[in-house]
């Protein structure tokens, strides 16, 4: 048997649950006008970003096919993963040596230089199995202060900039995936549409 | 002005022979190693390379580095980028959704079955390999292993390091034992008709399961899951072993149906309509823990526990039968003997306790009325009877047991 790896986090439960008490309470306020979502959104599906999960969650479901992301569908079929990969180049790795030995002698003054080939991949899979994955390549140079709080995951704001990109690049490609169709279809064949 | 002409023409020339095809299959030889004069490199031989799609969709994360680690890409990439540019009609050996190989022919056929082990930082790949020609006879066996630390080039750059250097040795001994060429070993063999005994390790299952007879003609139900990438499946009851074939499957159902050929008396009747009710007594059979528990089928008893799955499932329903890994694919059968669902999951007791929950008997099936649904689509018989008022947990398990086998699934 295939043993699903599942996890539960008691914090977001009970968040979950406290936010089930809160529309509780608000039931006797006028009934909202119903949303309607675009025809081309795809089931619900459960979501993982291996890097800047937040901005990219953000990013992907604001398309219309991805408007039922959900960070904790942990018992969904269907999964929207974003991996990636960060490898120094083989440049990258000798520059970064030097850098790093002249900014650790100048006690951070000077910058530690970085060259990282990053690769990021966006997979839609069902119940494991990888259906669609689109992959998209950048090499990058940058200039580290080893003091600096990092807020762009180890990719610099250019890096970022980038990344974030790939998510409209994605999107734009999965509305004109015939597997992603077929899925939506099979899937509202036996669970109705979402 | 003229001899710096005469420079650039001279760079200009070994660029061009270092970025010839005939010169970078050169370069990738290992250090030490000669080719006997004959060889051609690039060599025209029509070469067909398997590895085990298990051992390719590996992945695994080290949170200790916080990144991925791909041991399956890196096999892939070396049999493709290594294996193309030693052999340009190379061609991987590649299952599709039905269960039939790709089209193309071959010549020579290598089947590689690779074994990854980590310790103490160094990472070593073992690839056992056999090679056949078009006629299937073994003309080479042998094993190649290279060990790299895990950690170089860059984090986890060992995956990719070793697969290279393994394949390239493989490739290495393939052209130098057999010095192959395509006048030698022509492409006369269709991947459609490989011989699956070729390719496969009998020595263990890729994946095992329990599998019941959906009607009189033999076709039996399973979760799909369980049959994933099989290149040889089988099924064993009452001692005896015979090969399945797929007949149709769905990965969003997690469900499949393969046929054995074998009339059968013993198939699971739905109840009409496909009604279930909460707390009502279940037995679920399956085959766990195949290689440590004895070839006989494992009855338990529960009951039908809640109408839901986990958030965001769907299609299933919640019992309490105790299952084990193997018990994928089984009925779950009613007291009056109706299959009430299909054993596919449960939770994850060991993610579950790192956040100090201790789960017991959460288990999942998909409701019979997916099924129902699933084989009317694809106009496989199956039998709906009235729900039964004669229940006792005797006629369930008499029902369960008749109806299971269990599945191997070899790669």
């Amino acid at each position: 048997m295939k043993g699903r790896r599942m996890s539960m986090n008691v914090k977001s439960c009970a968040t979950f649950m406290g936010v089930m008490v809160s529309f509780a309470a608000l039931a006797t306020d006028p009934v909202p006008a119903e949303t309607t979502e675009p025809a081309s959104a795809l089931p619900a599906m459960s979501f993982y970003g291996s890097i800047a999960n937040d901005e990219l969650f953000e990013l992907v479901s604001k398309s219309d096919q991805f408007t039922r992301i959900d960070k904790e569908l942990y018992g969904s079929p269907l999964h929207l993963r974003v991996m990636h990969s960060l490898q120094p180049t083989s440049g990258g790795k000798a520059t970064g040596l030097l850098s790093a030995i002249f900014s650790g002698g100048t006690l951070g003054l000077l910058p530690v230089v970085t060259n990282n080939s990053l690769v990021v991949t966006y997979e839609v899979r069902v119940h494991g199995r990888e259906l669609v994955s689109y992959s998209y390549q950048r090499s990058f140079t940058r200039a580290v202060n080893i003091w600096a709080k990092d807020e762009t995951y180890g990719l610099g704001k250019d890096g970022l900039e980038w990344l974030k990109s790939t998510a409209t690049e994605f999107t734009a490609a999965a509305a004109s995936d015939a597997k992603l169709t077929s899925l939506k279809k099979e899937y509202e064949r036996y669970f109705g549409a979402p | 002005m003229r001899s710096i002409h005469g420079y650039r023409w001279a760079a200009a020339l070994m660029c061009l022979v270092f970025l010839s095809p005939a010169f970078a299959a050169k370069s990738t030889l290992p250090k030490g190693m000669k080719l006997p004069k004959d060889v051609k490199v690039p060599n025209d031989t029509p070469v067909a390379i398997y590895l085990p799609a298990n051992d390719l969709g590996t992945r695994f994360y080290v949170s200790s580095i916080g990144a991925w680690a791909y041991p399956g890409k890196s096999l892939d990439d070396a049999r493709r980028d290594l294996g193309g540019q030693l052999f340009p009609q190379m061609q991987a050996v590649a299952l599709a959704e039905s269960g039939a190989f790709d089209e193309g022919s071959y010549g020579l056929l290598i089947a590689i079955n690779p074994t990854w082990n980590i310790v103490a930082g160094q990472l070593s790949l073992t690839m056992d390999y056999k090679v056949y020609d078009a006629a299937a006879a073994k003309v080479l066996e042998g094993s190649r292993v290279q060990s790299v630390p895990l950690n170089s080039p860059g984090p986890l750059g060992g995956f990719p390091n070793a697969a290279l250097r393994t394949t390239q040795l493989v490739m290495v001994d393939v052209l130098a034992k057999l010095s192959p060429s395509a006048a030698k070993y022509p492409a006369t063999a269709q991947m459609s008709g490989i011989d699956r005994e070729l390719l496969i390790d009998r020595k263990k299952a890729a994946s095992t399961g329990t599998a019941f007879y959906i009607n009189k003609s033999g076709q039996m139900i399973t979760a799909a899951h369980v049959l994933r990438d099989c290149v040889v499946l089988e099924a064993q009851k009452d001692g005896v072993t015979f090969p399945l074939t797929l007949t149709a499957s769905s990965n969003l159902l997690d469900l499949a149906v393969v046929a054995s050929g074998k009339p059968t008396d013993r198939a699971l009747p739905l109840r009409i309509g496909q009604t279930l009710t909460l707390g009502e007594g279940v037995t679920n059979v399956g085959y766990p823990l195949q290689g440590l528990l004895a070839d006989s089928p494992n009855l338990t008893r529960g009951n039908v526990s809640a109408r839901a799955g986990m958030k965001g499932s769907v299609g299933l329903f919640q019992f309490s039968a105790p299952i084990q890994p193997g018990s994928s694919g089984g009925p779950v059968v009613s007291d009056g003997g109706e299959l009430l669902g299909i054993t596919v999951s449960s939770l994850n007791a060991a993610a579950l306790i790192k956040d100090g929950l201790l789960p017991q008997n959460v288990n999942f099936a998909l409701e019979a009325k997916y099924a129902a649904m699933f084989l009317r689509d694809f106009h496989i018989d199956f039998v709906e009877v009235q729900p039964s008022t004669n229940s006792t947990m005797t006629i369930a398990n008499d029902a369960a047991l008749g109806a299971v086998l269990q599945l191997s699934c070899y790669q």
